[in-house]
């Protein structure tokens, strides 16, 4: 019900050298591997539509979420702005088009899925092109209705293709100016993909709508409060802080992430080895340079560190059954709980920054966490992971063990701890106790003994740390 | 050098019987009779050495150094070739005098346990014969590892001779000394007649495979039963059961190295105990008496390794279901035997030498073998009996300070115990008088098919009270 409308501020046409540069494309919705595309060159003029394609934002990755688009349609766009913003199975990444051009239809509204690959909207290169592009977009969707797939689609009907490197994606840094003339003239109306969605949903008429999003365009918000208003329907947009009783809820992608890795620890056979250390003195100098940033995670990931260098195997992990894998770099993974799920932020080679680096990127990566908005090497390029659950009080805990690493580290909280020596005389030490969960393939009783044996000593004795 | 040929004779003239292979330095194995066919043709005396089974487990074996060289001439029981076991490198023995003709499988290179390795000719006159045999040989199997069941042409038959008795009497001969020595040992285990059994590994051997397809096609009643309940007598139940690990994409810039033998068996006995459902019980001790003692007796060349294992072969005598294993998911074994396996980190693997009998032993005496193990051990040279007949394993992690660990129990084994270190320990009586005691917490890791909670907290109370009043530990 959108009615065309040139832009006033756009009157620009096609690039001339590119002009006999054709792309002929067959019909259906086909999965092109990435975003390589024959070009053939042809006499015949043809329309400048392309695809933008569901990205593949992690190794492990086959199919995402769309959770807002960024663009609308009729959006003019520039290379490198972001369009959509998909969810992947560790954080909200914002997707950026490769190209120029307006876009001119979307194929997969927010929140829905579509798996990696395939089309989920249509890049016009010029407002000529755009009637040609939402006819395709109908033959595109006409051709997927006369097969409807079940509502979580079908991964074996469109092959995944084999995950290409993520794209290339960048924080969003600013929203793109809508064109106002257009929405003051009243003739089109601009709103959100959501907007119209909900907006079909509950019945509501978009013209009646004053919208309060970016340059006054129709936002979800709006057509919540339109549907409730006149028919006092509050009821229906019920929001969910909490979950109600006997209901089941599916997992988040992020959750469902977690529950995969967990499973998938069942086929790794692990051991543990428990350690108490006495902290007297890492809480002294926690105490002192507390005030320049540093934080305990960080002390603890540069210990855990520097007694991986002299222990490697420890670093190691098993990918095939048959070998150890030594990494090159020593990378230490901290749990982190944000809500919602639980992710695993990096510090990479921790055992060459200093200190007071090493906080400032733990910082960083826990605003990016928190944010959702972490890149895929940040959160999955660890190779030992710590875990503290010290905050809550806990005296001693096991954690499970990542696939892909061979150890991972709980620490409990330091406590005050009633102390004998040889002699006979009491004391009193702060203490915390540690548990670490290794894979028994590759690391032996031995081997991780030794480890905690050699982080003991560094953390007894934190001058090291420092430096 | 001059040749002295024996002299034809009909009476002398024997059949061509694989060689068998004495495993270890010092080992005796029971010597395999043969017959002897008369036969009037006299065939050239070549023998073939194949790879020997130095486990119940071992598949194939890698083949580390060849003692002996082509042309070498070797008495029976000289060590001819290094091969690398699941456990431990193991010196193979010639059982015939001979000289080596021809090496077929090169060192570095592995074979399947049963695959001819070289060929060993009786004199001098015969090494043409075997070269060429070996020509023939490569040219059957290029790629040097024959798989077990593939059908190389078989040997012309002898022809028969005109004076002979019975005329099927020598194939039959033939036939039943030819078979592997892991198909010799599970027909004897499945009470398989070898000389019914076709052979279908190279040149009509009987293979492992062929022993338990007669196994199981064997029709009396009696037999069959025995054969279903028990289709893998010494392994535990299969992984299949648990999730394969995935494998996972090689990580850039990082240093790959394979598993030696030793590692890929370890690795390979902890993927299997994902299948055992194991449950943990753990105990402190007090050990002041326990430390007073070892004080007396350390001169004495008495470990404290050896004070555990005698301490818990102790319990164990009173707990017998925690020294019993579960092997078919059906039932107990209780084993007759009180062997503790004790964990041993070695240069770049993980061993369990076995003191055996440690309830029937003193302490000094299982001290003395303690450290004949330990020695074997870490020139890798102990006998597969001397690593894998435990039936109980302890693992001491006290001298790196580890507060407690729990281990993963080996499979066919009913409970494994993890050992911390003994650290003194601020203690509270019922009268509220704190006092310094040396305190050890000790972690056993049951299999929960047999032993049950209340068993292994049984246990581990007697253990306590035999290691906090350890008089008896010298009885």
């Amino acid at each position: 019900m959108a009615a065309l409308l040139h832009l006033q501020s756009s009157a620009t046409a096609a690039a001339a050298p590119s002009f006999l540069l054709l792309r002929r494309r067959g019909g259906g919705v086909t999965a092109p591997a990435g975003s390589s595309r024959r070009r053939r060159a042809c006499f015949r003029v043809e329309a400048k539509i392309r695809e933008i394609f569901m990205p593949a934002l992690s190794s492990t990755m086959t199919e995402g979420k769309i959770v807002s688009w960024t663009a609308s349609e009729g959006d003019r766009l520039a290379k490198g702005d972001p369009v959509v913003v998909v969810e992947s199975d560790k954080a909200d990444m914002d997707v950026e088009t490769f190209h120029d051009g307006f876009l001119a239809a979307v194929l997969v509204p927010a929140g829905e899925s579509a798996p990696v690959g395939s089309a989920i909207a249509l890049l016009a290169e010029s407002e000529d092109e755009i009637p040609a592009a939402q006819s395709k977009a109908a033959s595109l969707s006409s051709s997927s209705s006369s097969s409807p797939p079940p509502p979580p689609p079908q991964e074996s009907t469109p092959p995944p293709p084999p995950p290409p490197p993520p794209a290339p994606v960048a924080a969003a840094v600013s929203a793109p100016a809508p064109p106002s003339p257009a929405s003051q003239g009243g003739l089109r109306v601009v709103a959100s993909p959501y907007a119209r969605k909900l907006a079909k949903d509950l019945n509501v008429d978009l013209n009646s709508i004053t919208g309060s999003g970016p340059g006054g365009r129709i936002v979800a918000k709006d057509v919540e409060a339109a549907a409730a208003a006149p028919k006092k329907a509050a009821p229906v947009a019920a929001a969910r802080p909490d979950v109600p009783l006997g209901s089941t809820v599916p997992f988040t992608t992020m959750q469902g992430a977690v529950s995969k890795n967990m499973v998938e620890s069942l086929a790794v056979p692990t051991f543990r080895v428990g350690y108490t250390f006495t902290t007297d003195a890492l809480d002294a100098l926690y105490k002192k340079i507390k005030p320049k940033g540093v934080t305990m995670s960080a002390l603890l990931a540069k210990a855990t560190a520097m007694a991986l260098v002299q222990h490697p195997v420890i670093n190691s992990s098993c990918r095939d059954g048959k070998s150890f894998t030594y990494n090159s770099s020593i990378n230490i993974a901290v749990a982190v709980a944000i809500d919602g799920g639980l992710i695993t932020p990096v510090l990479p080679d921790a055992d060459k920054l200093d200190i007071y680096s090493l906080s400032r990127k733990w910082k960083e990566l826990v605003d990016k966490a928190r944010a959702k908005q972490l890149q895929p090497h940040e959160y999955n390029s660890g190779t030992f992971t710590i875990s503290n659950l010290g905050m809550f009080g806990v005296d001693r805990f096991d954690a499970i063990l990542p696939p892909g690493t061979g150890a991972i580290m709980a620490v409990g909280s330091s406590q005050p701890t009633l102390v004998g020596t040889k002699d006979g005389s009491i004391g009193i030490k702060n203490q915390m106790q540690v548990n670490v969960t290794a894979d028994h393939r590759v690391i032996y009783g031995a081997d991780l003994a030794a480890f905690l044996q050699t982080l003991s000593k560094i953390i007894e004795d934190p001058k090291d740390l420092t430096f | 050098m001059a040749t002295t040929p024996a002299p034809v004779s009909l009476s002398a003239a024997a059949s061509t019987v694989p060689a068998r292979l004495l495993v270890g330095r010092g080992a005796a194995a029971a010597p395999v009779a043969r017959r002897r066919a008369r036969m009037v043709v006299v065939r050239a005396k070549i023998r073939e050495i194949f790879m020997p089974a130095l486990s119940s487990t071992m598949t194939e074996g890698k083949i580390v150094s060849w003692s002996a060289a082509e042309g070498d001439r070797v008495a029976k029981g000289d060590a001819v070739v290094v091969v690398e076991s699941d456990k431990a490198d193991m010196d193979v023995e010639t059982f015939h005098d001979g000289i080596v003709a021809a090496v077929l499988v090169p060192a570095g290179e592995s074979a399947p346990v049963g695959a001819p390795i070289a060929l060993l000719a009786e004199s001098e006159d015969d090494l043409q014969a075997a070269l060429a045999k070996a020509q023939e040989l490569s040219k059957a199997h290029p790629q040097q590892a024959p798989p077990p069941s593939d059908a190389a042409a078989p040997p012309p038959p002898p022809p028969p001779p005109a004076a002979a008795p019975a005329a099927p009497a020598p194939v039959a001969a033939g036939t039943k000394g030819i078979a592997t020595p892991q198909a010799k040992k599970l027909a004897k285990q499945h009470r398989v007649d070898l000389a019914k059994v076709a052979g279908t590994g190279p040149f009509g051997r009987i293979t492992p495979a062929d022993v338990e397809a007669a196994a199981g096609i064997e029709p009396k009643p009696k037999v069959v039963p025995a054969a279903s309940a028990a289709p893998v007598p010494l392994s535990a139940p299969a992984i299949g059961a648990v999730p394969q690990a995935a494998e996972l994409p090689p990580v850039p810039g990082a240093t790959v190295v394979p598993f030696t033998g030793m590692q890929a068996a370890v690795s390979k006995n902890m993927v299997e105990s994902l299948a055992v459902p194991a449950f943990r019980v753990g105990y402190p001790i007090v050990t002041d008496k326990l430390d007073e003692l070892y004080e007396k007796v350390k001169s004495k060349g008495v470990t404290m390794t050896v004070l555990l294992a005698k301490a818990a072969a102790m319990a164990l005598a009173q707990h017998p279901v925690v020294n019993a294993s579960c092997r078919d998911g059906k039932s107990f074994t209780y084993n007759t035997n009180i062997n503790i396996a004790v964990a041993v980190a070695i240069d770049g693997g993980l061993i369990t030498p076995v003191l055996e009998d440690a309830d029937k032993l003193d302490i000094y005496l299982l001290s003395q073998k303690w450290k004949e193990l330990v020695k074997k051990a870490r020139a890798k040279q102990l006998q597969p009996n001397e690593y894998s007949s435990g039936t109980f394993t302890l693992s001491n992690l006290g001298m790196f300070g580890v507060d407690r660990f729990d281990a993963i129990l080996p499979p066919g084994q009913g409970g494994i115990m993890a050992v911390g270190a003994s650290k003194p320990t601020v203690v509270a009586d019922k009268d509220g008088f704190f006092s310094v005691k040396s305190k050890m917490l000790v972690n056993v890791t049951a299999d929960h098919r047999i032993v049950y909670g209340a068993d292994l907290a049984a246990f581990l109370q007697t253990f306590a009270k035999i290691i906090e009043d350890p008089e008896s530990l010298t009885l």
